[in-house]
């Protein structure tokens, strides 16, 4: 940014504070008038504000959103305008979902909306969200057994569903009949135009206010905060090359172990980040198109630097390298449909994983692994056939992180999204929860340890047919600094019954009946630094609130506890420990 | 129109449809049928009497989705079962006729894709689990408006597709038949019960042939997935008037055997033509002294979200050749093998699917690979 005077500082970084404010507000609006409950309860979808000009497309603002969104949203609209470049009029709205056209996977669905300033689109506001069914082979969207990308959806490149203020009625129907729950779905993908109109608004009365020259100034002090806040960040870190690995227990379709190898290189205030040695793409629909990847290696970054908006600056200083038709980097028709998450969230943990030598206070389990149940059947409620949309299974725990223990919540990144409520839940769909707990001795043992692991048991009210998939069986998600992993994740299907079946892969449309139990452990993220290090007193703790057994906190943490009376005993755990009482009065941790 | 015209008329229809000459011959795979409606849908005339109740219940369905907002020049597009089309990879295009006073009539044909979608190539899917795992679908949609193709509708119907240029090219062929068909179809129109006039009187000296007798002939079905085989019956009755035909049907099927709507109409049209000749036939004459009684939700007749896909082969076979043997009853004998040999020859241009498995035939199979490859080379 050229020099500018403190007033214009001032003006710009209200701009900026109130687009952010625009993109909540936009959020609340598709969070309040969605229909189905992964919009209006889980809240898996994003916001954003964009801008063109000569250097492009720019992401200015954002709602606290799902990281996996971020950048693809912006390659959504990247698209959007490659498309129809020179074709796109005023009142013109867009939708994409398309992987192979800047998406991440068939159900990211990105309404992207344009506003005219001076006869030109220079502002877009656009809502990306994840809807409940886009058709295809499998309810729900994640097909566990598709071999290419036909087999996950129906597929949607850019198209015009407003065209000069006017619906296009039969393209929105059209697409909208290519999913199993019409109904809902109209409902939030109105509520997705809504967002962007209501975003649209605001913008028009932001340039009645300042103008457009102040605003476009505006934007340029919005994208040099982010990056030189950025650059001041990457020049506290050492040069150097780090390396990290994360592995996918399967490729859902028959093959083994799925690793991602990340490589930063640190120079000055640039970084790189390489991902060759990744996998070849696989058959199984865990391949990443390059957005996809792209946003998760940035939402590492993010949980690295909290603080810093996240906009196009925030991307400046990276160089991405990735392998061709490598699983971080697919070629078409591969399928995808599990790659937001996994192998969304190996890629994460890979670029984590490498910072743990570069900033080691600030790593941490910042991933989530997205293995799910997708049960769908008719409601006897309604009579209408439903999927159920359930984020209680994923293992979204957090893990532990310096100087806090995991939260049994999304991990930091995935923020956004919401832990449904499980009454809701059982109005909605026909389903009683029996249970929903953490589990003694699944938190991952760290000086600051990772949340328990949740045992979920619903039993089924109607016969349904169920989908799963699973990852973190033989590859939980991993600790740092010594931290152990988390506890892993499976799910039996019909438990107790002559049906039951434990899955620790993946199933297919199998039969639940009436009354039968769907369980899953739903692991948690690992901890953070070596257990022996962890404070008596907080051990001590977690035994009382029945996290740790008493047998576990001498064999993981080093710390004795007498059953009878419940109190550490220190003379027994410093000698365990293998350091003396005097050193751990000296650091603050003598009980 | 005269007689002479009349016939003229439908022998050009037909060449487009059979020969196709004068049009690209990339349509996949061949052939494309066609038919006229008068604007209220009570008159017509088509190219293949066996489908008459599907191109009714196609042109009625993207009639009323698109009201009064139609002009020359559009033309909608369905591959919905539910709205008369067989199976995802089938296309059905309509077209209105203009006049001075606006739509004047329609003009409709339908013919195949090389690939739309679902489990497999060529959208015949047997592990389909409903209509969506079977393929895309396209409820009415306006593929050209004012002669423009559609930008949003040609990109939705090629993402979609497995080979994305044929398929393509191949609804712009079934839409050149409908033009054709619309130029065609303004002369018609201006007397187009005459074509009814002529075929009537054969086909009520047919009808009053058979026996006041009701009958009803059972057939075994395609067997389901190794299960025992259901059966479907159909009932005939003559009244002098009208010839009730009242089908009994076991319950949705969960797999891609069942028929779509209007799919048992048309076998039951086909079984007629065949026992009366089908070729001779064009017109509304025949549907207009047949009721169709089908039972809904059955396999003879099931709304989405069912799986519909190999339903004409398999549950629309039996109906056929129920149907017919109903009629022999009453006194109407054909040749059952035979009317269905030929039914495979002109309605599916051959032999396309491997009943064995449910899957289009390796050499199709085939062929939509290489059409795959080309596309993957593009």
């Amino acid at each position: 940014m050229t020099a500018v005077s403190r007033s214009q500082l001032i003006t710009a970084e209200i701009i900026r504070s109130y687009l952010e404010t625009v993109c909540g507000e936009m959020s609340k609006v598709v969070e309040n008038t969605s229909i189905s409950p992964i919009f209006s309860e889980t809240h898996d979808y994003s916001v954003g504000i964009f801008f063109s000009d000569d250097r492009g497309i720019s992401l200015l603002a954002r709602a606290q959103s799902v990281p996996v969104h971020i950048f693809a949203a912006l390659t959504s609209v990247e698209t959007v305008l490659k498309t129809y470049e020179g074709q796109i009029e005023e009142g013109d709205l867009f939708l994409a979902a398309d992987p192979y056209y800047g998406g991440s996977h068939i159900p990211d669905w990105t309404v992207v909306n344009p506003i005219f300033v001076d006869g030109k689109p220079r502002f877009f506001t656009s809502v990306r969200g994840h809807v409940n069914d886009v058709g295809g082979c499998a309810p729900g969207g994640y097909n566990t057994i598709a071999r290419e990308i036909w087999h996950e959806g129906f597929r949607i490149p850019p198209v015009k569903l407003r065209e000069r203020g006017e619906l296009v009625e039969d393209v929105w129907n059209l697409i909208l009949c290519n999913t199993r729950t019409k109904d809902d779905i109209t409902g939030d993908l109105s509520a997705m135009v809504g967002g962007c109109v209501i975003g649209e608004r605001r913008i028009r009365e932001l340039l009645n206010k300042y103008g457009m020259k102040s605003v476009a100034s505006g934007v340029d002090y919005i994208l040099d905060y982010s990056e030189n806040r950025l650059r001041a960040e990457i020049l506290k870190w050492p040069d150097g090359v780090y390396r990290g690995r994360s592995v996918l227990d399967h490729d859902f379709a028959g093959g083994g172990e799925v690793p991602v190898e990340a490589a930063v290189t640190i120079k000055g205030s640039n970084m790189k980040i390489d991902l060759t040695g990744s996998h070849p793409q696989v058959p199984g629909f865990v391949n990443s198109v390059r957005a996809n990847t792209i946003s998760n290696i940035y939402s590492s970054l993010i949980a690295l630097c909290p603080d810093i908006p996240v906009n196009s600056g925030y991307f400046r200083p990276f160089e991405i390298v990735l392998p061709p038709r490598s699983v971080v980097n697919c070629d078409p028709p591969a399928p995808v449909g599990n790659s937001t998450v996994c192998i969304g969230s190996d890629i994460m943990e890979a670029v984590m994983k490498a910072f743990e030598a570069v900033a080691p206070d600030l790593v941490g389990s910042a991933n989530i692994d997205l293995v799910n149940v997708r049960a769908y059947g008719v409601n006897p409620r309604t009579g209408k056939f439903f999927v159920g949309s359930d984020l209680t299974a994923t293992a979204m725990s957090a893990g532990g992180a310096k100087g806090t223990d995991g939260w049994g919540g999304y991990a930091a990144p995935f923020c956004a999204l919401k832990l449904p409520s499980l009454e809701m839940y059982e109005r909605q769909y026909p389903y009683h929860f029996v249970q929903a707990e953490y589990v003694t001795d699944t938190a991952a043992p760290g000086q600051f340890r990772g949340a328990p692991a949740l045992h979920y048991r619903r039993r089924v009210l109607t016969p349904v047919k169920a989908i799963v998939f699973n990852q973190g069986w033989t590859n939980p998600m991993q600790g740092y600094l010594g931290g152990k992993p988390g506890a892993g994740n499976y799910f039996v299907l019909n438990e107790g019954s002559q049906d039951e079946l434990l899955v620790t892969k993946f199933c297919y449309d199998v039969l639940v009946d009436t009354g039968h139990v769907i369980f899953a452990q739903s692991g948690a993220g690992g901890g953070w630094g070596e257990a022996f290090s962890r404070d008596p007193w907080r051990v001590m703790g977690d035994v009382q609130n029945e996290l740790v057994s008493v047998a576990a906190a001498e064999r993981d943490y080093g710390v004795v506890i007498n059953p009878a009376t419940m109190t550490v005993d220190p003379d027994a755990t410093a000698k365990l420990r293998g350091v003396s009482r005097s050193a751990q009065t000296a650091s603050g941790t003598a009980p | 129109m005269t007689d002479g015209g009349a016939r003229a008329l439908l022998d050009r229809l037909r060449a487009n449809a059979e020969d196709a000459s004068g049009i690209s011959s990339s349509t996949w795979p061949r052939p494309v049928f066609t038919a006229l409606f008068s604007s209220d849908l009570q008159s017509s005339l088509t190219t293949a009497v066996e489908l008459l109740p599907s191109f009714t219940g196609a042109v009625t369905s993207v009639r009323d989705f698109f009201g009064s907002h139609w002009a020359a020049g559009d033309v909608g597009i369905t591959n919905d079962a539910d709205a008369g089309a067989s199976n995802a990879a089938e296309m059905i295009v309509v077209a209105p006729i203009m006049g001075p006073d606006g739509v004047q009539g329609w003009a409709a044909a339908r013919g195949r894709v090389p690939d739309f979608g679902g489990w497999e190539r060529g959208s015949y899917s047997p592990q389909a689990i409903d209509r969506w795992a079977e393929g895309a679908r396209i409820e009415p949609a306006k593929i050209m408006i004012r002669g423009k193709l559609r930008r949003e509708v040609a990109d939705l119907l090629k993402l979609n597709s497995r080979t994305p240029d044929a398929t393509l090219r191949s609804v712009l062929d079934i839409i050149e038949f409908a033009r054709a068909a619309t130029n065609e179809g303004a002369s018609w129109l201006y007397d187009h019960s005459r074509l009814r006039e002529i075929e009537t009187p054969r086909i009520e000296t047919a009808l009053g042939a058979l026996s006041k007798d009701a009958c009803v002939v059972e057939r075994t079905l395609y067997s389901l997935a190794g299960g025992v085989a259901p059966s479907i019956s159909v009932r005939l009755e003559w009244d002098g008037e009208l010839l009730k035909v009242k089908l009994d049907a076991p319950p949705v099927a969960t797999n891609h055997v069942n028929l779509g709507r209007y799919g048992a109409a048309d076998m039951v049209h086909a079984a007629l033509a065949a026992a009366l000749g089908a070729p001779a036939l064009c017109t509304d004459a025949l549907s207009s002294r047949v009721g169709i009684d089908v039972p809904e939700p059955s396999l003879a007749s099931a709304p989405i979200p069912s799986p519909v896909g190999l339903g004409r082969e398999t549950t629309g076979q039996a109906i056929l050749r129920a149907t017919l043997g109903a009629l022999a009853k009453v006194g109407l004998h054909s040749d059952v093998d035979r009317a269905w040999q030929t039914y495979v020859s002109r309605i599916f241009g051959g032999g396309r699917v491997d009943l064995s498995t449910g899957k289009l035939l390796p050499d199709q199979a085939a062929a939509v690979g290489t059409l795959m490859l080309e596309a993957r080379a593009q």
